[in-house]
């Protein structure tokens, strides 16, 4: 989100009453499955999302989605979208950049200058990449340093690359990546990789992914596009490591700027505050997905916490009870 | 509608005015996301032509023009490549830079 951006102000005022009884901020797993809940119980429902489909589109293979053997990520997402849509949700391709409160609504602006009012808002921002911070990394992105394997890896046939970081998604990217390169280091500064044990079994099996752990990048280097990394010790003697691809999976950081603005309370690393119910401090604001103090970020989770958001927003609104829910 | 450049017709479609590729491929998350946003600004913006290139098939444009990601947008004025735009980007800021780099 990109919260800092002043807003120009559009010729129309705002409508004076909420269009929307919930206004879903973000379009993933989270977001698409709030809106098909939300737009199930009667609410007016608006999807306001800059990518829809949200992280997981990067994803080639997903495998742990209940219903789906094995599905590329852009079309398990296509599906929760036309679900939200047949459902009767609206989808909004466009960026929030602020929401504040609005008499007893809330008024939510956009990149491309709308002004939408609600009467509740449904925060499902999910993550931002963790971005290589050492010197050369910005230099080098696009052309040699890489934050999707899934769709860079391609242009490495036979070549050799290295992937940082130890979680399931670093597994996941040098597992494909290991079918196009010849050699694929994973760089991990713990002393054994944390991805499901599977994972590891697998990347055995494949026999040209090398793990090196206790250590870090600390600098990026080449002329045209990236040749060499350097780490922090040695291996095989050098500090020194030629590469021509570096694909980096060290996280992500909650995309929790609009939440920041409504003065809804946030962890020490920026992830939303909810309860079971998905409710946050702010009265009308509730929140969904990898972007809360969830203590598992799986699309199933999100999923689940989304329908769990519609349907507090929905008693919240109507003074109505679903059978089942709290 | 955006039409389609292959290694053979690319050199002659981007030698004169203002255009921009969009460097892509069919199995590309990210890709299939931009495509709309694409074809619909094909549609609208009238200085500047549209093309696109399957880097699958034509890898020799792709090498020729250091695309190592994709979705990458190339913008070239008369030939001459003037910038690069590579992932996701939203409508807005892609506007921003047609009209920066094309006026």
């Amino acid at each position: 989100m990109k919260s800092e951006k002043k807003i120009v102000k559009a010729d129309k005022k705002p409508e004076e009453k909420p269009a929307y009884d919930v206004i879903i901020i973000g379009g993933g797993f989270a977001g698409l499955s709030a809106a098909i809940y939300s737009a199930r119980y009667n609410l007016k429902t608006l999807v306001i999302s800059k990518q829809p489909g949200g992280a997981i589109i990067n994803a080639a293979h997903v495998e742990n989605y209940p219903g789906y053997v094995n599905i590329s990520g852009i079309e398990l997402m296509q599906k929760f979208e036309e679900q939200a849509k047949s459902c009767g949700a609206e989808i909004l391709i466009d960026d929030a950049i602020g929401v504040m409160k609005h008499k007893e609504e809330f008024k939510v602006e956009t990149e491309q200058q709308k002004e939408l009012l609600s009467n509740a808002i449904i925060i499902a921002t999910g993550t931002d990449r963790r971005k290589l911070e050492v010197p050369g990394a910005k230099e080098y992105e696009s052309k040699g340093v890489h934050y999707c394997a899934t769709c860079d890896g391609a242009f490495y046939k036979n070549k050799v690359v290295a992937v940082i970081g130890g979680s399931n998604s670093s597994a996941h990217a040098a597992m494909l990546l290991s079918r196009i390169a010849k050699q694929v280091y994973i760089l991990y500064r713990g002393e054994e990789m944390r991805c499901e044990p599977i994972l590891c079994t697998h990347m055995e099996e494949l026999g040209n992914i090398k793990m090196i752990f206790n250590t870090n990048v600390v600098q990026v280097k080449g002329t045209k596009f990236l040749d060499k990394i350097i780490l922090d010790r040695p291996f095989d003697g050098s500090v020194e490591l030629a590469v021509d691809g570096l694909f980096v999976e060290i996280g992500s950081v909650p995309s929790s700027a609009i939440a920041k603005q409504l003065g809804v309370e946030l962890t020490q690393s920026g992830e939303i505050k909810v309860n079971i119910q998905q409710e946050t401090n702010v009265k009308g604001v509730f929140a969904a997905g990898d972007v809360t103090n969830t203590p598992l970020r799986q699309g199933i989770i999100a999923a689940a916490q989304g329908v769990k958001a519609a349907t507090s927003a929905y008693k919240m609104l109507t003074g109505k009870k679903v059978t089942g829910a709290w | 509608m955006v039409n389609e450049l292959n290694d053979e017709t690319f050199a002659k479609n981007i030698a004169k005015g203002n255009v921009v590729v969009d460097f892509y491929a069919d199995w590309c998350g990210p890709c299939q996301l931009m495509k709309p946003m694409f074809e619909k600004l094909a549609g609208e913006v009238k200085n500047i032509t549209f093309f696109k290139v399957n880097v699958d098939k034509c890898q020799k444009a792709a090498q020729e023009h250091d695309v190592r990601s994709i979705p990458t947008f190339a913008l070239f004025k008369n030939g001459e490549e003037i910038d690069q735009i590579s992932g996701v980007i939203s409508e807005g800021d892609f506007k921003k830079k047609l009209k920066a780099v094309f006026g």
